[in-house]
Formats: structure tokens, C-alpha cells, sequence
């Protein structure tokens, strides 16, 4: 069963700490389901991927943004950091 | 206060205030950084030398007021032993200023403070026609504010399309601040705007399917910047250098071009207003070719 956080009315580092706890429940079989806004993508990607997870699917809904993560299976730290700015 | 060579203190940092006998002292900071001995010395500095107080300036650099002449001489040789210098004043270049970049800060995409120590160990003090600051960021956030600098560096990548996996999802569209990345016929990138780019490389970041690659990844320097009275940015040069040895080079080569082409008290990007950008990017020409 995919699990869902909505972080959409989180606010920066609120955003990435729920989307950490939700990935360190994530096991290596899991996926979950993000929705956010358009603000949060670069972080929450880097976050996911740092992690060794992977975006499988990428989704819109009304003006946010529903990323399905798979465990397992991603890049690892390639990508750069993102941060507040 | 006679025999005190004014011009002579002034270019060591030493600036006269507005109350007789009293000087301004300015150190010489590389990137804002003393350890816990030199800071517990510069305290003890200024209440023997001075009034006590000490001012935090805008370049990351700190000054002792209130130091009436005939303390000069004791001062400096009170931080000198403990490996702090007066700074500049007049036509040279300053103290490099950088953020914490690399190791420090997790967004940093280059390492900034080892750099600046190796630009100011090289530059600090040079005479050039006009002052000539240098001032370091470690990724395209730009704390320390690259464009303002006569010469300005700064943490930089940039994006190529592999096209290999990709989904067509748009996020690299959607995450570019600069909308530098072209939609494509099927929702993916139809290609990348160089001259929009501002090397933030979230578009990597972003692509969950890694079809969006590093291009390049290194240093980016900017020219001409300055604040003042008529302030103007920076522009960039076109390379992005991939070692800080390359950053050197060029700076080395952009200061001579400076002192070749510059006139008395004209800042670097009056100079290349009047000469054109093209002229110095002709006189970097053999380092430009090495990178990007
Ligand atoms: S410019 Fe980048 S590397 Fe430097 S402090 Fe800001 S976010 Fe960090
Ligand atoms: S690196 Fe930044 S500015 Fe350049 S194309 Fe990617 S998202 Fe846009
Ligand atoms: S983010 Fe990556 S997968 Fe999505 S459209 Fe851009 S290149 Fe393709």
C-alpha cells in the first residue's frame, strides 16, 4: 500500500524533515506517494534521490504536484544540493 | 601627530577620522575567517588600542576605531604576532571575501575558502588603476554576491539533455528559474538556452530519471561589477573553469589586462565599458579554450 504525505501547506525545512521520515519508513519494497507544490520539487527530489530512492512517476493535480517514490533503485548523491537560497 | 605620512598609513588600512588623532584601522581578512585566538586578540586589540569597540564592514572584514597616531605603531605589531595584517586602502586589490561554499555549506558546488586564500596569498595588495575587489560563492544562491565584485567567481553547472530515459514529466521545465530549458514536442525539454542559464543546475537536480546531465561543472567569473555611487553588475565571461588553478590564471591575466587598458582611478568595468568585454575575453583567449 503506497503511503501519502502532502506537504503542500509545509513551509521550508518543515517540507523535506516530513518527506525524511517518510522516506526513513519506506523500507527497501515501499513506495509513497508526495504531493507538493511547485517550490518544494527541487528539494524534495534531491532529498529522495540522496536517499537511494527513486521518482517513478511524476503527477499533477489541480496547481500541485503528486511524485510517486519507489524504495530502492536511485541514483544516490549525483545531484546536486538544493537549498533555500 | 607631525611626520605621520597620511597616504603612506592610508594604503596599510589606516584611515583618518573625523575627530582629530583618532584612526580607523582596517585588518586584513581573508573570507571573513579567524580562529578562536586571533578573535580573542583583535578584542583585546581594540581595548588596548583603541576604544573598545570594533565595526563589522560589508566585506567581511573588521576595523578598529578610535586609535589615536601614536598607538599605529603598536598595534600593528601587536596583530602581526598573531598573524593578522592591516588591510588596504587606494588602488589595489583588497581582501578576498567568499561564502563558506564547499565542505561547509551543502549547497556549494565549489570550494570557496581555500580559494580565496590562494587569490588573496597571490593579489592582496597589488596595485592596480583603481580598487579591485574579488568575492567568491560557492553555487548560483550567491550569498556573497559575485556581480558586485570587480571580479567576481562563482559555483556553477550546467545542464545537457541525454534524452536517454526520459519520461517527458517537465519538471526540468518546470524547476528553471530562468525558463532556460525549451519545451519540446512530448512534455520533455526541447533543448537549453545557454545565455539564460544561471548554473543553478536544478534541472539535474530534479529529472527523476537522471536523462538530465552535468555539462559542466566548475567556476564561472563575472567582470566588472562594482557598488558606489554608480553601481553596475558584473557580466559573465563565457568559460567555466573546472580547476581553481584555472581561477587564478585568469585572474592573474584579468588584472594585467587591467593595468594595461585601465586609466588612473577608472574601476574595471569602466575599463571594459570604454575597451569592450570582447577584448578581455581575447586576452584570456588561451584559457578560455581550455574549458566548457
Ligand atoms: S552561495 Fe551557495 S555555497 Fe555559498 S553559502 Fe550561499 S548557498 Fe552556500
Ligand atoms: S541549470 Fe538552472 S538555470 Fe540552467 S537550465 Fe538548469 S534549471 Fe535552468
Ligand atoms: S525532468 Fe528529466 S525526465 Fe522529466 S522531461 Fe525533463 S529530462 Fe525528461
Amino acid at each position: 500500500m503506497s503511503v501519502l504525505v502532502d506537504i503542500t501547506r509545509d513551509a521550508c525545512p518543515m517540507t523535506t524533515a516530513k518527506v525524511g521520515m517518510a522516506l526513513a519508513g519506506l523500507g527497501s519494497t515501499g513506495t509513497l506517494e508526495i504531493r507538493l507544490t511547485q517550490g518544494a520539487l527541487t528539494n524534495v527530489i534531491a532529498a529522495v534521490k540522496a536517499q537511494g530512492h527513486r521518482v517513478a512517476a511524476v503527477g499533477r493535480d489541480g496547481g500541485h504536484f503528486v511524485l510517486q517514490v519507489t524504495a530502492g533503485g536511485g541514483g544516490g548523491a549525483a545531484a546536486p544540493a538544493a537549498g533555500c537560497g | 601627530m607631525s611626520g605621520i605620512d597620511y597616504r603612506e598609513l592610508k594604503r596599510g588600512g589606516v584611515m583618518r577620522q573625523e575627530r582629530e588623532d583618532r584612526f580607523l584601522v582596517r585588518l586584513h581578512l581573508v573570507a571573513g575567517t579567524l580562529d578562536g585566538a586571533q578573535a580573542r586578540a583583535v578584542a583585546e586589540a581594540a581595548e588596548r588600542f583603541g576604544s573598545g569597540a570594533l565595526h563589522l564592514t560589508s566585506r567581511q572584514g573588521i576595523e578598529i576605531p578610535d586609535v589615536p597616531s601614536g598607538a599605529l605603531v603598536a598595534l600593528k605589531a601587536f596583530l602581526a604576532a598573531r598573524g593578522i595584517g592591516f588591510g588596504v586602502c587606494g588602488p589595489t586589490v583588497r581582501g578576498v571575501v567568499a561564502c563558506q561554499g564547499r565542505g561547509v555549506c551543502p549547497n556549494g558546488v565549489i570550494e570557496t575558502l581555500n580559494l580565496a586564500g590562494d587569490l588573496d596569498r597571490t593579489f592582496f595588495g597589488a596595485p592596480a588603476p583603481h580598487k579591485f575587489k574579488i568575492g567568491i560563492s560557492g553555487c548560483a544562491n550567491n550569498c556573497l554576491k559575485a556581480e558586485e565584485n570587480d571580479l567576481g567567481v562563482k559555483g556553477w553547472v550546467e545542464p545537457r539533455w541525454s534524452g536517454e530515459g526520459c519520461t517527458g514529466c517537465g519538471l526540468c521545465l518546470t524547476v528553471c528559474p530562468t525558463k532556460a530549458v525549451r519545451a519540446g514536442a512530448d512534455g520533455g525539454p526541447g533543448g537549453i538556452e545557454r545565455a539564460r542559464c544561471i548554473g543553478c543546475g536544478d534541472c539535474i537536480t530534479a529529472c527523476p530519471s537522471g536523462s538530465m546531465v552535468e555539462r559542466v561543472r566548475g567556476h564561472r567569473i563575472f567582470v566588472g561589477g562594482k557598488l558606489g555611487r554608480a553601481p553596475s553588475l558584473g557580466r559573465p565571461l563565457a568559460a567555466v573553469l573546472t580547476r581553481p588553478e584555472e581561477v587564478t590564471a585568469a585572474v592573474a591575466e584579468a588584472l594585467e589586462f587591467f593595468r594595461l587598458q585601465g586609466k588612473p582611478r577608472e574601476r574595471f568595468g569602466d575599463t571594459l565599458r570604454r575597451v569592450g568585454i570582447e577584448a578581455l575575453e581575447v586576452h584570456l583567449g588561451a584559457l578560455q579554450g581550455k574549458s566548457a
